[in-house]
């Protein structure tokens, strides 16, 4: 469910990033009055082990498919909502990093669809509610299965709303959403089922190591189903609203407002070309519009071969530095001048 | 397990990258990575159907990989896998956009292509601890530095200890494509007891060599002039192309 940095427009990564700081803040102050130093190794190592357990294949039975763990559930289990949060946000930080998995500005949004969701409602939410009073296998299978399920279908919706929201598909809401969620509600009972798996075995065999997994003691939080069923439904009633809004709104407006302050104008679905020939340095109105679509199309076309030809040329020009030498100072600067 | 290995292999071949004697991995850390945060946000920025800005920013990464020698075989695995995603979200724009949904599917293909390309170049180019320590320059809480860092340094040890951990199995149970569901709990869940256990004796081996909460690895140094001309002329190009 990583997305892409090509699906989020600016404005779309700006406000997931947002909150997704607000929610790490959030975390860090939580747990920054319990153990901090005593947990990092543990996130650490913990972060680690789900990272590389997402590797493995489950065979699912009757299916020639696989399926894999679902790490936000499981850390959220294993180390508390708040560290697990955190801990997924570093995992998802160094897929991005290092494994170019998920863009560095879908960063925020992917932190928020596969973090926030597994661990606070996955983890917290749905988990507690269900664990919070007694912990019995039957009940971690319903937990684990109920909170991969809606966490997921949060995430994919979610997905699909950030990426109509930014503007980028022609996919209509209805088709988009039909395609997502019954794929994510498979994947889903799967990734329930398996980390089901796991987490009873660690039940059955150190139930002290499971959030809530010994008597709790009185102040700690506890949710009852019904009122998490009312915190989901107006949590995603406020996140589908303000999304929503954005998307039908404006999904360009950061692009149209610095428009509006640099002079130069774009015709929305009216089909005027802005001008843009092919002579390269009299570029005054990069950008063309509907191109391909009428007679004028010519003018895109060759704004089209301009930029080609540009490439090549900067393809040309890196060759030829590289071969004139080792000069680290002159990095790029000579090229892109 | 080919997929096991080969992220293993790839991890190992991505650090020794990381921290070679290069021109780009000579360059701060910090300047190529708001190198490439301005870089994104301006490719992202470009309307969906301006094909023709989009195609010049990939300026960058062309002169980037030439000039710096980067790899790029590595780099066209992982575009597979994160490109097919974004290439069904746009394949719809033709049909739903009779007129320019060409256009906008291409220009969505290329922000995709050249977005990896950029981040490719950002992680082949800097070693995580350089990487944490410019992450830390920019406010990012030193919790979460910390963290990346520990499972930086456990994943390998982990993945080697899976990829072990499968070839007893298949070596027990051939010609099964994953796990049996029978075995799904026992199997992680006795990696996950023993990571537990190993993370109290981290945690031990830390406190006794004084760990207060952070640390940093990486590289400590000031921007030299490559670095300030590196930042000043890839921002100032990628504005120019994106306003004038």
């Amino acid at each position: 469910m990583h997305m892409a940095d090509a699906l989020v427009s600016p404005v779309v990564a700006g406000v997931m990033y947002a909150c997704s700081a607000v929610a790490v803040g959030f975390s860090i102050r939580k747990i920054r009055s319990s153990e901090t130093n005593r947990r990092i190794p543990l996130m650490g190592v913990m972060g680690a082990f789900v990272f590389a357990a997402q590797m493995i294949n489950f065979a699912i039975p009757g299916t020639g498919s696989s399926g894999h763990l679902c790490g936000g559930m499981l850390l959220s289990a294993l180390l508390g909502p708040y560290a697990g949060f955190l801990t997924m946000t570093a995992i998802l930080l160094i897929q991005c990093l290092l494994f170019a998995d998920g863009g560095l500005m879908a960063l925020g949004c992917n932190v928020w669809n596969m973090g926030f969701y597994g661990c606070f409602v996955g983890g917290f939410l749905i988990w507690r509610a269900f664990t919070a009073r007694k912990m019995t296998r039957g009940r971690i299978l319903v937990a684990s299965v109920v909170g991969c399920i809606v966490s997921l279908l949060l995430g994919a919706f979610s997905v699909t709303l950030e990426t109509l929201a930014s503007g980028i598909t022609e996919l209509p809401f209805g088709v988009f959403v039909r395609f997502m969620l019954p794929i994510h509600l498979v994947i889903g009972l799967v990734e329930g089922l398996i980390t089901a798996a796991v987490l009873i075995f660690v039940f059955e065999s150190r139930p002290e190591l499971l959030e809530g997994g010994t008597a709790r003691s009185g102040s700690e939080e506890r949710l009852k189903v019904p009122t998490v069923v009312a915190i989901l439904a107006a949590a995603a009633l406020v996140i589908g609203g303000l999304l929503s809004h954005l998307a039908s709104s404006d999904p360009d407006g950061l692009e149209w407002s610095v428009e509006k302050v640099t002079g130069q104008t774009e015709v929305e679905g009216g089909g005027a070309l802005a001008e843009w020939a092919a002579d390269v340095q009299d570029r005054t109105a990069l950008l063309p519009d509907y191109a391909f679509k009428d007679s004028e199309s010519g003018t895109s076309v060759s704004g089209i071969v301009g930029a080609l030809v540009v490439l090549a040329l900067c393809v040309v020009i890196g060759l030829l530095f590289r071969r004139s030498g080792d000069k680290p100072d002159k990095i790029d600067t000579d090229g892109a001048a | 397990m080919g997929q096991l290995d080969r992220s293993i292999t790839e991890f190992r071949l991505m650090e020794e990258e990381a921290r070679g004697e290069g021109r780009l991995q000579a360059l701060h850390p910090l300047a190529k990575l708001l190198v490439t945060v301005v870089y994104l946000v301006v490719l992202l920025s470009f309307h969906k159907y301006n094909l023709a800005g989009v195609l010049l920013m990939g300026f960058y990464p062309i002169l980037a990989f030439t000039l710096g020698g980067v790899p790029l075989r590595p780099m066209w695995r992982r575009m597979r896998i994160i490109l097919i995603p974004v290439l069904l979200v746009g394949i719809a724009n033709p049909f739903f956009d009779r007129t320019g949904g060409l256009i906008s599917m291409m220009t969505l293909l290329l922000k995709g292509l050249f977005a990896v390309a950029a981040t490719y170049l950002l992680m082949v180019s800097t070693s995580m601890d350089d990487l944490c320590r410019a992450l830390r320059k920019l406010r990012v809480p030193a919790i979460l530095v910390t963290v990346m860092m520990l499972i930086y340094r456990y994943l390998c040890v982990f993945l080697e200890e899976i990829a072990r951990m499968r070839a007893a199995y298949s070596l027990r149970a051939p010609g099964q494509k994953g796990v049996h569901f029978r075995v799904w709990g026992s199997l992680v869940g006795m990696l996950l007891l023993r990571s537990m256990d190993r993370s109290e004796t981290v945690y031990q081996s830390m406190t006794l060599r004084g760990f207060q909460g952070d640390f940093l690895y990486g590289r400590e140094r000031p921007f030299s002039r490559s670095d300030y001309i590196y930042l000043f002329v890839c921002i100032l190009a990628v504005l120019i192309i994106r306003f004038l």
